[in-house]
């Protein structure tokens, strides 16, 4: 039986709560996940629903991204109506580099924008405590907070480049279109492991701004033919920050080049060496968090 | 409320004086994201170098310029963005989602005018910490070529200065617009990408092929980094540099009274949110 001094409050609750009818609060809760992944997927849903709610804004920054990114299609246009090649890359060469890093790039912003947020976000502010508390691995649960769909046309943009470069480039064989998603999605984590290295410094150096977004700026280059630029730069790209794996080396092996065939044939273990060794340093700079306790 | 100058307002002086200094200050109180800036810049300045010294490779000129003329107008180019590049949109939509605007409408200086200021303020601080050490390392490392005739510079400061008024100007209808949008991430990215194609801060203008051509030279985006960098590599000959100079002026006065107007219309549908 229940004590009747309950029901003016409850009766106060109904009218902030929207009408549910005579339905049970969890009656569309399915229950508790499964498996761990099953918890990951409910969550990534959930954030992409909050995403989406705002359906206006997210349409303008989808076009903004998109027309962005395009940007750089005009400026390729723009050089090449003057000049047939740059030291004997073709449009079509160039173009097909830089869709190939479009579409790594577009794909890491969908699933890695938390990077950005992590210093202002979970490390001064705090909000590391709400996710440390949960049963799931930290690092994926701020990437899904950030799942950034609108950034997929990006993606989109890049492969619309890459079937373009197509018509000036020799036929692939089989081998190659098996090869190509590894070599995308290896890419991703390319640049998603020299980032994720950069961003665990938040942890340690507690400032509001990052350098994510600096060291980013440098995978600009990764978008043409690595041997136009000098010699240290062609290294800093090789063996300090690898952009030079997002793109550039596989592509060549689309482009019918052999000199860098080694390289290529490396990037899938470069990628997940990289992001290896940036999630274990991700993890050591964990352990430095100091929640600010407000 | 009126836009335009009230009674009791302070005198334009003082709004001058005021909103120069505080945005000085607020540069200063974010040293590290002029850090970034400069940084960054400097990655992107040295990409359009390399970029531009190879497709050099083995050709004299490329549409009338070259080598050293072209580098130098991609380096200058995106080097000054780092002095006209404005957040003020950001600022006042900003001001305008937290309910603010109702605050600074009680302000006893014309928002407009002191927006503009403010932009100036830290343009001018931005223009010692971070462009003219840019120009200096720039300069220095990547051998760009110094104007000729000293005259140059001064006429390049001047073009610098109406250039910062134009970007200003579109930047403030920008932030005036998000009022009735209500939102301005998405608008954000759409100014950040016209004025990425259409100020010339990435390659020469008159680059563009066929149809754009005519386009973009007739828009007031090329009074940001085209008619300036064309200034600094003396592209164009000192009797007639008047002509840019006045184009760059026509537009930069025309977007601020549009600008006054916008504000004026807007305010009058304004939905103050509360906090």
């Amino acid at each position: 039986m229940r004590p009747s001094v309950r029901r003016p409050q409850q009766q106060a609750f109904s009218r902030v709560l929207p009408d549910i009818g005579d339905a049970p609060l969890g009656a569309s809760y399915p229950g508790p996940p499964r498996s761990r992944l099953g918890a990951l997927w409910r969550y990534g849903l959930m954030r992409a629903k909050v995403r989406l709610a705002y359906r206006g804004d997210f349409l303008l920054n989808a076009v903004g991204d998109f027309i962005v990114a395009g940007i750089g299609l005009v400026f390729l246009w723009a050089i090449f109506s003057h000049v047939p090649d740059i030291r004997g890359w073709s449009f079509h060469e160039v173009l097909f580099i830089w869709g190939m890093g479009e579409a790594a790039a577009g794909l890491f912003f969908v699933l890695f924008q938390g990077l950005w947020a992590l210093n202002q976000q979970y490390v001064l502010r705090g909000e590391l405590d709400r996710v440390l508390l949960r049963p799931l691995d930290a690092y994926v649960q701020i990437m899904l907070d950030h799942l950034n769909l609108e950034d997929l046309p990006v993606a989109l943009l890049g492969l619309g480049m890459m079937a373009w470069a197509r018509e000036g480039l020799p036929s692939f064989s089989l081998a190659q279109w098996l090869m190509l998603p590894v070599f995308l999605a290896c890419g991703v984590l390319v640049l998603a492991g020299v980032l994720t290295a950069f961003s665990s410094l938040g942890f340690r150096i507690l400032h509001r701004g990052t350098a994510v977004g600096l060291v980013y700026q440098a995978s600009a280059f990764n978008r043409y033919p690595i041997d136009i630029f000098s010699r240290p730069i062609q290294r800093l790209l090789t063996w300090v920050v690898p952009f030079a794996f997002v793109a550039f080396f596989p592509a060549t092996w689309y482009l019918g080049r052999t000199r860098w065939l080694g390289w290529a044939a490396v990037q899938p273990v470069v990628a997940v060496a990289v992001f290896g060794l940036a999630r274990w340093l991700w993890g050591r700079g964990l352990r430095h968090y100091r929640s600010p306790g407000s | 409320m009126s836009a335009s100058s009230r009674a009791g307002d302070l005198p334009a002086s003082v709004t001058a004086r005021t909103g120069c200094r505080l945005g000085m200050q607020l540069v200063l109180a974010y040293r590290f994201e002029a850090l970034v800036q400069l940084v960054s810049a400097s990655v992107v300045a040295l990409l359009n170098w390399s970029l531009w010294t190879a497709i050099y490779q083995g050709r004299d000129q490329v549409v009338g310029r070259s080598a050293a003329e072209m580098t130098t107008y991609v380096v200058v180019a995106w080097v000054i963005t780092t002095f006209y590049g404005t957040r003020v949109d950001q600022e006042l939509s900003g001001r305008f989602r937290e309910g603010l605007i109702a605050v600074d409408l009680l302000r006893p200086w014309d928002l407009h005018l002191h927006h503009y200021f403010r932009d100036l303020g830290r343009a001018g601080t931005a223009l010692l910490i971070t462009t003219l050490p840019l120009f200096a390392w720039t300069g220095g490392l990547l051998h760009l070529r110094a104007p000729r005739h000293w005259w140059t510079w001064p006429v390049f400061g001047i073009s610098l200065l109406l250039a910062h008024a134009i970007s200003f100007g579109f930047a403030w209808l920008v932030g005036v617009a998000s009022f009735r949008l209500r939102n301005a991430a998405g608008l954000a990215h759409l100014k950040a990408t016209v004025i990425g194609v259409l100020s010339g801060s990435l390659i020469p203008l008159d680059l563009y092929p066929g149809v754009m051509r005519p386009i973009v030279l007739a828009l007031p985006f090329q009074g940001m980094s085209h008619t300036p960098a064309n200034i600094f590599t003396e592209r164009i000959p000192w009797d007639q540099v008047w002509q840019p100079l006045g184009v760059q002026l026509a537009w930069a006065v025309a977007l601020f009274i549009v600008g006054r107007r916008a504000l004026r219309g807007a305010l009058r549908a304004v939905v103050v949110q509360g906090g």
